[in-house]
């Protein structure tokens, strides 16, 4: 089948969805109005709570969540075939994708701008709070590992990476430097950050620096050490800002080269319902996250944006739009990938690098356009690491602040910024050297999915205490929910347990199955107060406070 | 921060403008933003300290600044004692 045909189903998707229902849920159940006062009107500060158009806006929420999951996501999944990815990408964020990134936004809009841990002790009980936050941990510590190996692979097995990647690292110690100290004119700067990092990218193909794996994953670990310490202005924001145009060009290239070459899906359709890794269910729904659902988009949509929308009516552009164009780039790389590789077994033995996959993907694709193979495979393979390095410069700094906040009552040390970094990147680099990826990228997966439950059922709370359809909400989240816990457990028990016995990496194994229990767990927990909340509120034992801006609107 | 010449401020090109400024330029402007809050607290710190205990330095300055940034205190005040979240903390 022409890859073509992936677009009719990407567009059907994109307009009954969006169009449609999005449209339908934000005025039937959420009741969108748009002369009500929202957060960021009613305490702007100028930073946190700061009215801004909705196209920016936009513009910033993509910025946020799109990261190299919705890419690398899809590409493990394609063992199970293109089908089955494609399915799920469509579906997912048909039925529960967007609406999660939506409601997330409406509830704490509704919520005068609350984050989830103040949500969760308000709607569920006093304990989610902490509970949530050891999640978020181990979250992060999953999110570390998996990401940490993808580049250490990617960039240790491609010679042409280290030079550009050092460029680019460099070039965000200038660029802050030039707009935040020297106060030299933006576009200046930009003219001379894109420069630098596309020239760096022509001469590593010429001066090829071959690094070993460990040599690299250090590198790795002293970046988020950087990233973490250092203040957001002088790394972060710079090096997001810097090499984002790289990412840019790779997609746009893309995109442009899957329609120039309109070339056939050689991947096959369908598989198996069950691979060497498991089962189609759960472990497809987990194994693609970003792209379909994922929770950390529930942390953006509730953290920063809902405190930035100046009208209820910008929340489904906004959040739900995102949503939508991040769904796009997942579809991008599914047919870039099921385009490039005829061969089933030599993409399923080259999964556990996934990046080296995207290279060829990509790289074929960005070829239509003229441009030299040799180039067009950096750009792709800068344009996957930068795009997982964005991931890691934020991990380890959550994860420090996650630790002062957890232990820093009971520990004092938990508090330093120095410790906790240190403490987060041992764990880090146990579980990287001792665990076995591709099991990771599905733990990951599932705490990222749970997550994504989880601010379902405040939704699902929130929806029961103000007396509307709750059933818009629940479904997805038990599906969520089962889907996840399940994917956990399967994990947990019929692979790196299993794994450990038989004498396979025994400590990362055991390691990650704890993780992923203490996940299970923790989730339970939470499932409890949460129907213990929505027997509460459907009783109607709680008084439903007044909304936030009801009064100002 | 315009990326557009006003000549070319159609809707729909300024619509591009503003997705391409939120997209690139956002992150940016909200981190020159949380630099100028954090001296413009320590500002209303030094003014409005002696309240809350902190020894007034300035106390002529203070007096005659005070009509200009009375009407800030209330935001201000707002922001400082609003219960920080573990998100909230990320930016610090």
């Amino acid at each position: 089948m022409n890859s073509l045909w992936v677009l009719v189903w990407w567009i059907v998707i994109l307009v009954l969805g969006y169009w449609v229902y999005a449209k339908w849920v934000a005025k039937n159940i959420f009741e969108i109005n748009p002369d009500r006062a929202t957060p960021a009107k009613m305490y702007m500060d100028g930073v946190d709570f700061m009215p801004a158009n909705k196209n920016v806006l936009f513009g910033f929420q993509l910025n946020s969540i799109a990261g190299a999951a919705p890419i690398i996501g899809p590409i493990v999944a394609l063992q199970w075939g293109w089908v089955p990815a494609l399915l799920w990408l469509g579906l997912g964020v048909f039925f529960i994708g967007w609406l999660h990134d939506f409601s997330s936004a409406m509830v704490s809009i509704r919520n005068d701008g609350d984050t989830f841990g103040a949500l969760g002790y308000k709607l569920i009980s006093p304990r989610a709070r902490k509970i949530l936050l050891t999640f978020i941990y181990f979250y992060l510590l999953l999110i570390a590992t998996a990401f940490g190996h993808i580049i250490t692979k990617g960039v240790s097995g491609n010679a042409a990476l280290p030079f550009p990647l050092l460029v680019v690292i460099a070039v965000a110690f200038l660029v802050g430097h030039m707009i935040y100290k020297s106060k030299v004119n933006i576009l200046a700067t930009t003219i001379i950050a894109i420069v630098l990092i596309f020239f760096s990218i022509w001469l590593g193909t010429v001066w090829q620096i071959k690094l070993s794996y460990d040599v690299v994953l250090i590198c790795v670990l002293i970046f988020g050490y950087f990233s973490s310490i250092l203040a957001v202005w002088r790394f972060i924001q710079p090096y997001n800002y810097s090499s984002v145009y790289v990412v840019y060009f790779g997609i746009i290239a893309g995109v442009i080269g899957i329609i120039i070459g309109h070339k056939p899906m050689t991947l096959p359709a369908f598989t198996s319902w069950s691979i060497g890794m498991g089962p189609l269910w759960p472990l497809l729904f987990v194994t693609i996250a970003c792209g379909a659902i994922s929770g950390w988009h529930s942390l953006v949509s509730s953290t920063a944006t809902s405190r930035q929308l100046e009208n209820e009516l910008d929340i489904r552009p906004v959040t739900g739009g995102a949503m939508f164009a991040e769904f796009t780039i997942s579809i991008i790389a599914v047919i870039v990938c099921a385009t490039a590789f005829a061969d089933k077994a030599a993409y399923v033995a080259k999964v556990s690098n996934p990046v080296g996959i995207f290279v060829g993907g990509l790289g074929g694709a960005i070829t239509s356009l003229g441009l030299p193979i040799g180039y067009a495979k950096a750009l792709a393979g800068m344009m996957i690491i930068i795009l997982a390095l964005t991931v890691v410069n934020l991990v380890f700094r959550f994860m420090k602040v996650a630790t002062a906040e957890l232990l820093g009552d009971a520990i004092g040390a938990a508090k330093n910024p120095h410790v906790a970094t240190i403490v987060a990147l041992i764990i880090t680099y146990v579980l990287i050297k001792t665990g076995t990826w591709l099991y990771v990228w599905v733990l990951f997966g599932g705490a990222n999915q749970l997550m994504a439950s989880f601010a379902l059922l405040l939704v699902t709370l929130y929806l029961v205490q103000k007396s509307k359809n709750y059933k818009i909400a629940i479904y997805p989240m038990f599906f969520m929910y089962a889907t996840t816990v399940c994917a956990l457990f399967y994990m947990s028990f019929f692979k790196l347990i299993p794994g450990a016995l038989a004498g396979k990496k025994v400590f990362g194994n055991y390691f990650a199955a704890a993780v992923a229990i203490l996940l299970i767990i923790l989730a339970l927990i939470l499932a409890y107060d949460g129907w213990k909340a929505f027997m509460k509120y459907k009783a109607g034992v709680a008084e439903a406070p007044a909304e936030a801006g009801e009064s100002a609107a | 921060m315009h990326l557009l010449p006003k000549k070319l401020d159609h809707t729909w090109i300024k619509k591009i403008g503003d997705y391409l400024r939120g997209f690139f330029l956002y992150g940016i402007v909200e981190g020159i933003s949380a630099e100028k809050r954090c001296l413009d607290e320590l500002f209303m710190l030094g003014l409005f300290g002696k309240e809350i205990g902190f020894p007034g330095l300035f106390n002529f300055y203070y007096l005659r600044m005070m009509p200009y940034y009375v009407r800030r205190f209330n935001p201000w005040k707002r922001r400082v004692l609003r219960e920080k979240d573990f998100f909230d903390h990320i930016k610090d």
